[in-house]
């Protein structure tokens, strides 16, 4: 029987929940009309889309941390479970901003789960990349 | 040799169950997170409305019959509301006794947002001449300056700044203040005098994509402060005695529709947490007591090594305080941050006022909240405790064997 890290498990469900926050919290939805008469999606709906493909990589990541027997090499993937994490909490806030308006739908409650969760997912990677994970404290599946 | 502390040795203990450090850790966690949200969610409420209410500054305010409930939605979350009535109750009620001040009010509600994304606002035109709410403000924040027909003041949610100008029905307007954060729907308010209201109204046949159907003679409510040896209730009976077709509202009862808004929502959240208080204090109780008796031998041989029953009356109390003061400060924490991340949302859903009480209030009743995790870890393993430090060693070890 194969032996299963916890704490790539948690990654994977913490990206799974990255990835369903655009869903269950979802940002804007009406459409821009611009001078030419076309309509274009609120910048928050790429923020959304860009978090969801992080929130994949990280559910990746954390799948290969929880099937990888070496604790070296996982130690390598929790860094770039922190580089992940980070990015998750950059992306509304400075690389893709939601909405300028405060009392909209993606400031008031999709932006914030996803900082909360990126900052989850970024002190798990640090925590990761410090500590060797020992076999001996892991879950067996 | 390494010497062992109590408190390295109750971490051991706790950390040689996982499991079972981390369900009961939860319990407490999650018991004193929700006290900690349910009691500064109160305490915002209750210092948006003492903030809120003195910018308001006015005893009663005075709307058209049937609205009073959508003027107190428009005062306490900034919902635009439009209703009006004539100008000649603004005129009877100066002239009744108790009244000390009148000020009329004008609300507009905008098609679009000017600078950014969508959304309405809510305008309210206000008379520079005899208002008493806003007014206080800028003879504080404009230097004396007098204020233009065209300047606006603008509430803390409002996403305009001082120096911008904005367009609302085709007419222009300059920002010339920011109001201080109330949590109220001041902040979502954008205050303008009543000639520029006036004009803007008067211009949006021909200026605006849609014509603004409000007389000049047309308020929406009227702002009243009563003299210092009057009643207020009476006041406001006296007007509604003389004047058919309004409604007086006092600014009481602008904290009672909070208070009922508020009632369902808190009366749930206390309840829960009060249940979860109780499962913890049994929970614990009921752990430490397995605990104890599948650890008899461990603390008998202790006794027979020279541990005093004082020792072991502390180790037993370290596990429980050690594990209710973490799961209590988890909880604080997260519960901490998932109310700051989701406080608009809080806000917005139950449609209550939220400014956030100052930092050392929130200390206060973080520290309280901590010490009553520990309080209930302390209670909660008395028992077993008391029983463990009292177990003779030799029967202890034979017992658990």
């Amino acid at each position: 029987m194969k032996r299963l890290s916890t704490s790539g498990i948690v990654v994977a469900v913490l990206g799974l929940l990255i990835v369903i926050t655009p869903i269950v919290l979802p940002v804007c939805e009406s459409l821009l009309e611009l001078a030419n008469g076309k309509q274009v999606p609120m910048s928050c709906h790429w923020t959304a889309r860009a978090e969801m493909i992080f929130g994949a990589l990280i559910v990746v990541v954390g799948l290969m941390i929880a099937f990888l027997k070496k604790p070296g090499e996982r130690q390598r993937l929790y860094h770039q479970v922190a580089f992940l994490g980070l990015v998750t909490i950059l992306t509304p806030l400075f690389i893709i901003p939601t909405c300028m308006h405060p009392d909209m739908a993606c400031n008031v409650a999709t932006k914030p789960a996803l900082i909360i969760l990126g900052g989850i997912v970024l002190l798990v990677g640090l925590a990761g990349s410090r500590t060797p994970t020992e076999p001996s404290s892991e879950a067996t599946a | 040799m390494k010497e062992i502390n109590l408190f390295a040795l109750a971490l051991q203990n706790l950390r040689r169950k996982p499991y079972r450090t981390i369900v009961i850790g939860l319990c407490v966690a999650v018991a004193t997170g929700s006290l900690f949200a349910a009691t500064i969610v109160l305490r915002g409420v209750q210092h948006s409305l003492t903030v809120g209410r003195a910018r308001l500054g006015a005893d009663l305010v005075i709307v058209p019959d049937g609205y009073e409930t959508l003027a107190q939605e428009a005062f306490i979350t900034g919902q635009p509301s439009t209703f009006y009535m004539s100008d000649v109750a603004e005129k009877k009620i100066s002239t009744l006794s108790g009244v000390n001040q009148t000020s009329p009010q004008v609300f507009v509600e905008t098609l679009s947002n000017a600078s950014c994304c969508i959304g309405e606002f809510f305008l309210v035109g206000f008379d520079p001449e005899t208002d008493f709410t806003i007014s206080p403000w800028l003879t504080t924040h404009l230097d004396g300056k007098a204020l233009g027909p065209f300047d606006i003041i603008v509430g803390d949610r409002i996403l305009l700044r001082e120096g911008e100008t904005v367009i609302f029905y085709g007419t222009e307007f300059s920002v010339v203040g920011v109001l201080e954060k109330t949590g109220m729907g001041i902040d979502r308010t954008i205050y303008v005098p009543m000639e520029g209201l006036r004009s803007m109204i008067a211009n949006s046949e021909t200026l605006a994509e849609q014509t603004l159907e409000i007389s000049p003679k047309d308020l929406s409510s009227i702002m009243v402060s009563v003299k210092p040896d009057a009643e207020i209730l009476d006041v406001a009976e006296l007007i509604e005695a003389n004047l058919d077709g309004v409604n007086v509202f006092t600014a009481t009862q602008l904290n009672q529709a909070v208070g009922n808004q508020l009632q369902g929502v808190l009366g749930i959240t206390f309840g829960v947490t009060a249940s979860l208080w109780l499962m913890s204090l049994f929970t614990i109780g009921l752990v430490f007591s397995l605990i104890v008796n599948e650890r008899q031998r461990e603390l008998g041989i202790l006794r027979a090594m020279g541990a005093r029953r004082k020792v072991i009356f502390q180790l037993v109390m370290g596990e429980a305080g050690l594990l209710t003061g973490l799961g209590g400060l988890g909880g604080l924490v997260a519960a901490g941050v998932l109310l700051t991340g989701f406080s608009r949302l809080i806000q917005l859903r139950l449609r209550i006022p939220y400014l956030l009480p100052n930092v050392f209030e929130i200390m206060g009743i973080s520290l309280l909240l901590l010490l009553l995790a520990l309080f209930t870890g302390a209670l909660a393993s008395l028992h077993p405790a008391l029983s463990s430090s009292k177990m003779e060693p030799y029967a202890a070890i034979r017992k658990g064997e």
